[in-house]
């Protein structure tokens, strides 16, 4: 069974942006989305983290619809989101920031400080500036911490907007390198990107153009040339 | 499954640090310290001694001061925490001071229960008001506490049974702090209780989070923050302390009279707020004792006697009404200048009272921005 079901999926703002996409995630994959801005990606995990309302068609999360649930209750189902453009707390310490990604389990300190030191794993550099206010990070600590905030939550489902978006490539290479080790490491990855850089972490592919989804694939079809040409306009 | 890396992660290419102090220690020297001690000295008698030297009644304008320091901290946590302003929080301030006044002169209950009644109200107003009206924010929300301080100025505060109609309501002082001295202390420990209760609030973790929803309520709601619940919660503590300030004023003027309440005292408590620098209490508190000590001020000191009176107005502008000409100029100087208003401009004081080197141009993080003061 996929972990992460959509279909027909139908969400505007007064205008219609999605047009009643379907796909799969199943779980343990990385499965990345691209598209052109505008094509609606975003739109696409905002509306699966509960920030949206669908006009139609469903969500379905671990076999549950979670279609128009809040977000409250989709974090504590595993439901985690890291937004577009980081959207760290800048004024906040890096260690309040991850407290805060771990609202949900507010009660349980253990387990909180477990996943704390995990996130200091994956991002050691978060670790030496834990009483750094975030705003004074770089663009690329700010990226480790928006994705350490988002796991504080111990999500089945990451959802990351844009997760290379102002980075140079040698750093979104290693944000890519720690997302597959998240996935390695059991959490389940639904990644919205521009950056083809991204392709040989994943397991699936989807495209998206104009609201719907034009391409879906999985394997080792999605690393061929033909793809990169055919959809990403990519020419090597 | 996709590709596998080896752990720790480190980044390649390094970016540079932001706006990190340097972190060399320092440690004053013996006559640093002294210099320390003399200004905390100096700060103490101007707070626990200078104004008992006053005459009687210009220890009441100091409790006045102490007073409006709680009532800038109330307005501090809506303002500064959530981001929402309220322009009703004379009616909060004022119902607080009415219900304690009945309390104690109506129905003949002791001071210390008056006054947990007033902040109760204050806070159950702010719990029905925010429940019915936090699901609008921003100026739409400015626009319901607006009409609901009219509301109160034309409606509540004319039932007579609560406030004596037209001819007020007496409110005594307490048994054992019957002298305004006594009673500037006893307000005093009020102002430091809503200081402690403010401080221990940014520190848990519903405080962390109001910072993070008034940053950002949309990304805060992804981690599963309640922003409708947490911003409720927020406003019913503002209305606690807004009614602990309007009781102990009752009680410092020993009368209530309904008139006082306008518009144009909630304009001075947003504007003594926010030039005092949001989310920061001493700044708060001290821009809103000025703004109290405002009319003493111009009454003590001849040149800004004349300074008020040379400016143009179609009335003649009394010292009570001076706040409300000054205020907004102080304002505008805030909005332009230093959007961290007093708070900002005294932190080179604090840390160097606090053991720090000192260093005129550290205002901290622009942690106050000038949309902030524009909600």
């Amino acid at each position: 069974m996929a972990l992460l079901e959509v279909d027909g999926l139908r969400v505007g703002y007064g205008f219609p942006v999605l047009m009643g996409i379907s796909f799969e995630v199943e779980e343990g994959e990385t499965a990345v989305l691209f598209g052109l801005n505008g094509a609606g990606k975003t739109t696409t995990v905002t509306t699966i983290a509960g920030l949206l309302k669908p006009d139609a068609g469903s969500i379905r999360f671990n076999g549950q619809d979670i279609a128009g649930k809040r977000p409250p209750e989709l974090v504590s189902a595993g439901v985690a989101l890291v937004p577009e453009g980081r959207r760290v707390f800048p004024n906040l310490t890096v260690a309040n920031n991850l407290r805060l990604g771990a609202w949900s389990r507010r009660g349980n300190h253990k387990e909180v400080e477990a996943s704390r030191a995990l996130v200091f794993d994956y991002f050691p550099r978060l670790a030496e500036r834990v009483d750094q206010a975030a705003g004074t990070l770089s663009g690329g600590e700010q990226q480790m911490l928006a994705i350490g905030r988002a796991l504080m939550s111990k999500p089945k489902l990451l959802l990351v907007d844009e997760a290379s978006l102002g980075l140079s490539p040698s750093l979104a290479k290693v944000v890519f390198q720690v997302m597959a080790q998240i996935n390695e490491d059991g959490v389940t990855v639904l990644i919205v990107e521009q950056n083809v850089g991204v392709l040989p972490y994943a397991d699936r592919a989807l495209i998206m153009e104009k609201g719907t989804l034009i391409y879906s694939g999985v394997g080792e079809e999605i690393r061929e040339a033909n793809l990169r040409e055919s959809y990403l306009g990519v020419h090597e | 499954m996709a590709t596998t890396i080896d752990r720790p992660v480190t980044e390649p290419e390094p970016e540079p640090e932001q706006g990190r102090q340097g972190d060399r220690p320092f440690r004053p020297s013996p006559l640093g310290w002294l210099a320390r001690a003399v200004l905390a000295l100096a700060l103490a008698w101007l707070v626990f001694v200078f104004p008992l030297s006053q005459e009687g009644f210009e220890v009441q304008r100091f409790t006045t001061a102490v007073i409006y320091g709680i009532i800038g901290l109330s307005l501090n946590v809506l303002l500064g925490y959530v981001g929402q302003i309220s322009l009703g929080h004379q009616a909060f301030v004022g119902i607080g001071a009415f219900t304690s006044a009945y309390m104690v002169s109506v129905q003949n209950q002791p001071f210390w229960v008056a006054v947990a009644a007033a902040a109760a109200v204050g806070g159950l107003q702010a719990l029905v008001l925010g429940g019915a009206s936090l699901r609008i924010t921003g100026l739409y929300f400015a626009l319901v506490t607006l009409s609901y301080g009219l509301v109160a100025e034309q409606n509540i505060f004319q039932v007579e049974e609560l406030t004596g109609g037209g001819q007020g309501q007496a409110a005594p002082k307490p048994a054992g702090f019957e002298t305004d001295w006594r009673y500037y202390y006893l307000c005093l420990a009020f102002l430091a209780l809503v200081l402690w209760v403010d401080w221990r609030l940014m520190r848990s973790k519903g405080g962390r989070a109001l910072l993070a929803l008034q940053e950002n309520p949309r990304v805060a709601a992804t981690f599963g923050v309640n922003v409708r619940m947490l911003t409720l919660f927020a406003f019913v503590v503002s209305g606690v302390f807004a009614g602990l300030g309007g009781a102990l004023l009752a009680h410092n003027d020993t009368f209530v009279s309904p008139e006082v309440w306008s518009f144009n005292l909630a304009l001075v408590f947003v504007i003594m707020t926010v030039v005092g620098g949001l989310r920061n209490r001493a700044g708060v508190v001290i821009g809103s004792a000025f703004f109290a000590l405002l009319p003493y001020l111009i009454d003590q000191i001849g040149f800004i006697e004349d300074a008020v009176a040379a400016i143009p107005a179609p009335r003649e502008l009394t010292a009570e009404l001076a706040p409300l000409v000054l205020g907004p100029l102080l304002l505008i100087l805030t909005l332009v200048r230093a959007p961290g208003g007093i708070g900002q401009q005294i932190r080179p004081i604090q840390r160097w009272l606090g053991g720090h080197r000192f260093d005129l141009h550290d205002h901290g993080p622009k942690e106050v921005k000038v949309a902030d003061v524009r909600a």
